[in-house]
């Protein structure tokens, strides 16, 4: 069975069509990079996977069953924008996720705090930008979750940083899960994937495993997505 | 479940913004009780009255606070930069909605009870206390003891409803103004008012047509009689719980439906 499912989506904004018919199967083990220019719809992709945004047609499926409590159980979701109580210090953040999510693993998330330079008696309002996303990085790689939906990991952050992000997120995640990565750095993350999404103007444009593509095209995912999606 | 997310809940809407309040309310109540005591001169009269408008003053900002904390918290978490995590939490819509209507009713209880108290505190004397006494004594000789009780327990419940409906109202038009992708809030704010507005029409409108008498048993017998004042007070009661019904059960069936958040 597919870890993901989604059948004949539509979703539009004021008659302004987003995402147009988007079918997609996603399979156990994998790491897939979703992928598009900015406004391609990779964003509302994921928060419908996320029950962030309603669907005028189709279906999403989490192992055969309707997106609700049990995938929200199993998907550990990262969004692009910082999304914690700032009256929260981040011992209560943490202690909130272990309240609520069975798959959180309080011992790791203290680890990676340590290893990522964050005090736990910090209050999240007089942490900056970039140490709340860390946080927030620190919260969804805790969790042993099945599928991990990372929206835009790498934005805002420098060079050096992504790297270190990337190493968090591959030494941490559960061994079998899969995870959706969705970008524009694509040189930054290629090393990394498995298979690959080309998302443009709401469509699907491509879905392929990416040494596949590579073999095929003779050349790198990132100047394969360069010449398709050239302005 | 409910009990994680209603704990979390309160603590938002029941923070140390309304302690403060509680705290300065408390403070003023005991200045004008001290005051009131003592007061033997000019000077003092007018350090009372410059007192009962601070006191009244905080009274108002603590419910318009704790309205304001009860809506915002209901934007911030359902709609906003918050929501990416309040849906993504395994837990049901209904479950979520609950939780925080639990903790806003709660919250408002104990700012009316506050209120209360300080004004007991304030005002209850000697004098005022007579004169709280003669006017039951004339409900108890008009009607009886029991109604008296009923009538004065009633009067309570009108007010918490009316203060719950007010709630439910601006929940309502929040929920029901963030379905659309534009202009949400102001949307949410007209929803709001109109239906407020529409349920208070509806109330006296009522009470009004089926308390016909009302006037006449006034003017004749300085009370209205017990069949025109059980019909009022039932019917109120009634329309302020259908409405206070109506706007839950319909909040949760559009929050059912599926959010978009911003």
């Amino acid at each position: 069975m597919n870890l993901l499912e989604i059948k004949h989506l539509n979703k539009s904004f004021d008659n302004k069509t987003i995402l147009d018919d988007i079918n997609l199967k996603i399979s156990k083990g994998k790491i897939i990079g979703l992928l598009g220019k900015n406004g391609a719809g990779k964003s509302t992709l994921i928060k419908i996977i996320n029950d962030l945004l309603t669907i005028d047609s189709g279906e999403v499926l989490f192992k055969g069953k309707k997106i609700g409590v049990y995938s929200k159980e199993n998907i550990a979701f990262l969004p692009e924008r910082t999304y914690l109580d700032k009256s929260m210090k981040v011992e209560a953040v943490i202690n909130f996720f272990s309240d609520f999510y069975k798959d959180f693993n309080k011992e790791k998330a203290y680890e990676l705090l340590e290893k990522l330079d964050l005090d736990k008696k910090q209050r999240i309002t007089k942490m900056s930008k970039g140490m709340q996303e860390k946080l927030q990085l620190i919260l969804v790689m805790s969790r042993e979750a099945d599928l991990y939906i990372l929206d835009e990991p790498l934005s805002g952050v420098d060079p050096a940083t992504r790297d270190y992000i990337l190493d968090t997120i591959l030494s941490n995640f559960k061994e079998g899960a899969s995870i959706i990565i969705s970008t524009h750095l694509i040189s930054d993350i290629e090393r990394i994937l498995d298979e690959v999404i080309f998302i443009d103007k709401g469509k699907i444009v491509l879905q392929s495993e990416a040494d596949a593509l590579r073999n095929k095209e003779k050349s790198s995912i990132d100047e394969i997505f360069r010449r398709m999606f050239k302005c | 479940m409910l009990t994680k997310l209603f704990k979390n809940d309160f603590a938002w809407i029941f923070n140390k913004a309304m302690w403060i309040y509680y705290l300065v309310l408390i403070l003023v109540t005991i200045s004008v009780k001290i005051v009131e005591n003592v007061k033997q001169n000019l000077f003092l009269v007018m350090v009372d009255k410059v007192l009962v408008g601070i006191f009244i003053s905080c009274c108002i900002s603590i419910l318009i606070t704790c309205f304001m904390r009860i809506w915002v918290r209901f934007i911030t978490n359902l709609y906003k930069d918050e929501s990416y995590l309040t849906h993504t939490l395994p837990v049901t819509k209904n479950q979520i909605f609950n939780a925080k209507v639990l903790a806003s009713i709660i919250t408002l209880i104990i700012s009316l009870l506050v209120i209360v108290a300080c004004v007991a505190f304030a005002y209850l004397n000697e004098n005022t206390f007579e004169e709280l006494r003669v006017m039951y004594d004339s409900l108890v000789h008009a009607y009886n003891g029991v109604i008296a009780v009923i009538f004065v327990i009633g009067l309570v419940l009108l007010i918490i409803l009316e203060m719950i409906n007010l709630m439910m109202a601006g929940i309502f038009g929040i929920i029901a103004g963030h379905r659309s992708n534009n202009y949400r809030m102001i949307k949410s704010i007209f929803i709001g008012i109109a239906c407020y507005f529409a349920v208070a029409i509806i109330i006296v409108s009522t009470v009004n047509i089926i308390s016909e008498n009302l006037l006449n048993e006034v003017v004749t017998n300085g009370f209205p009689g017990i069949k025109t004042l059980s019909t009022m007070g039932l019917t109120s009661l009634a329309l302020y719980i259908i409405s206070i019904l109506f706007f839950y059960f319909n909040s949760k069936r559009i929050l059912n439906k599926g959010v978009n958040v911003e």
